[in-house]
């Protein structure tokens, strides 16, 4: 240290102010996905609790072009013969579950969903258990407009087509009237405004 | 070793070089390289000169007791700028997602760098209140540590 | 034409003709950089932290990758525990993000290597140049693109996603070779106190 007194930075202060600015970064945005932290994370991109229904989100309704469609009362969810309004989808049997979104983008927050479980519509519509499904959106175009389900998240007892969150009905940037919600999966992946679930 | 390591690398980046452009949805070469390209030209033609050039500064500006803490603090700064400022511009805003970037980040990149001085002050004062405290200043003794250099 | 190895060796470790000492000007002068920061030490302590903060990057990225693009003969690619992607995936981020001091200081830390004198001694010194070259731009770009992607900054002209994916091997390749290129150095400067 004696060095760094004497003629700026000794080789040890150089690595110590890299690392303390490695440190600086990483305690500064660590907030977007650590909750209790986000109070130090004065740069964090997003805030877990702030966004439509506290939650954020990535594509908004207006952005994926969906306000007409997502309200039409016409709309119908397709689950391979079946066909059900949102008021089928209501007097089915519903179940909670507590996820997280986790975007590729490095945020995350965690959600109380409740709707319907993927499988006991899958088991409805006689999709076997060991078929991958697709499920497709409202939305147009776009990379994420539809998503893959292998059999294990399509079977898991959390994996839903969810209705409400935080007790209230999905706001239409969460993906109204629902939208897929899984374990340990990629938000991109989690498809909002649902339209049609296939067998692949 | 060397060649152990040499044959995997090789083919790693070949491997990439074949996805990156045949792949679905994949990126048009020049857009590509401007980026590749970019990020080598910036930080060889811009930051590594200006962090020459900010050294020759501080080293006419503070005496070489401080020298070292004001470098480093410099080093902080400069790293919490360039991750906060594209934040404090607000390059991602859209007006349809008030979720992303929700903070006010000119402040939070103000706050941040107000710690990060209020921390270099403090690792300045309390090393040297040790440095005074452990070795008392001796000729003999900065000459016997020279030497052994 | 198939040279037989010894040939080849020879050819790639051959001294290429040195260009005229009256090009040898500005950054390329012999002592033009003074700080006794550019060394082998630092190189070495920053590099053994990069390596590791790509190591996780990668392979928190292919995690991320092959969840999105499930293949269907990976089974193992499960639904638990309920939160490992948003461990993995907030890990990525978090350690790309603290990779770019990390990498701005290993390059001032070398640049003078950027003004050498000769530029290429041999064949085989301008092919390991030319990988450090991809090493150099492939890690800017991830970073780059990265931190841009993070907080929603579109402007660039392709899709994220597969321009960070493919260039992710690029990058790793190349550090792959730079590490066999320089362990033996590294190692010496690792073991000095």
């Amino acid at each position: 240290m004696s060095e760094a007194a004497g003629r700026g930075l000794s080789r040890r202060g150089f690595l110590n102010a890299v690392g303390a600015a490695a440190g600086v970064i990483t305690v500064a945005t660590i907030g977007e996905t650590v909750g209790p932290l986000s109070r130090l994370s004065p740069l964090a991109p997003r805030r877990a609790s702030v966004g439509p229904q506290h939650l954020p989100v990535n594509k908004s309704g207006a952005g994926a072009r969906v306000e007409q469609s997502a309200v039409d009362p016409t709309y119908r969810l397709v689950v391979g013969s079946l066909s059900l309004s949102v008021g089928d989808l209501q007097s089915l049997p519903q179940h909670a579950a507590i996820l997280p979104i986790a975007c590729v983008e490095g945020w995350s927050a965690v959600g109380h969903w409740s709707g319907i479980r993927l499988r006991d519509l899958l088991d409805r519509a006689g999709i076997d258990h060991d078929r991958w499904v697709r499920v497709e959106s409202l939305e147009r175009s776009g990379l994420y407009v539809t998503s893959e389900v292998s059999p294990t998240h399509a079977r898991d007892p959390l994996t839903l087509l969810a209705l409400r969150l935080g007790g209230e009905p999905l706001a239409l940037d969460h993906g109204y009237p629902c939208r897929l919600i899984g374990p340990n999966r990629p938000g991109v992946l989690q498809t909002k405004w649902v339209r049609r679930v296939v067998a692949l | 070793m060397r060649r152990l390591l040499f044959l995997p690398g090789v083919a790693l980046i070949v491997w990439g070089f074949a996805g990156l452009f045949t792949t679905a949805r994949h990126p048009r070469p020049l857009p590509w390289l401007t980026f590749f390209l970019g990020a080598n030209v910036l930080t060889d033609a811009v930051v590594a000169p200006v962090v020459v050039v900010a050294g020759v500064v501080v080293a006419r500006l503070v005496g070489a007791r401080w020298r070292g803490y004001v470098t480093g603090g410099l080093i902080i700064s400069g790293v919490v700028l360039l991750v906060g400022l594209p934040m404090a511009r607000g390059y991602g805003l859209r007006s349809d997602n008030p979720s992303i970037l929700p903070l006010d980040y000119t402040r939070g990149l103000a706050l941040t760098l107000a710690l990060v001085w209020v921390g270099v002050a403090l690792v300045a004062v309390v090393s040297s209140v040790r440095e005074r405290l452990l070795r008392p200043p001796r000729r003999s003794d900065h000459a016997l540590k020279a030497s052994t250099k | 034409m198939v040279l037989d190895p010894p040939t080849m060796t020879s050819i790639l470790h051959r001294p290429l003709p040195k260009p005229p000492s009256a090009l040898r000007r500005g950054p390329f002068r012999e002592g033009r950089f003074s700080s006794p920061l550019h060394s082998a030490w630092v190189a070495a302590r920053l590099g053994r932290m990069l390596g590791i903060t790509f190591g996780v990057c990668f392979l928190t990225g292919l995690y991320s990758h092959f969840l999105q693009h499930q293949p269907h003969w990976a089974p193992w690619l499960t639904s638990r525990p309920v939160g490992l992607y948003r461990f993995t995936q907030g890990l990525h981020v978090a350690t790309g993000l603290a990779s770019i001091p990390l990498l701005l200081a290993k390059l001032w830390t070398v640049y003078p290597k950027l003004w050498e004198w000769p530029p290429a001694r041999s064949l085989s010194h301008a092919v390991e140049r030319g990988s450090l070259f991809l090493l150099v731009a492939g890690s800017g770009f991830q970073l780059v693109t990265g931190l841009m992607n993070v907080v929603g900054w579109y402007a660039f002209k392709f899709f994220f996603t597969p321009a960070h994916y493919w260039t992710a091997y690029i990058t790793i390749g190349a550090m792959l070779i730079h590490i066999g290129t320089k362990l033996t150095v590294a190692r010496q400067a690792l073991s000095d106190e």
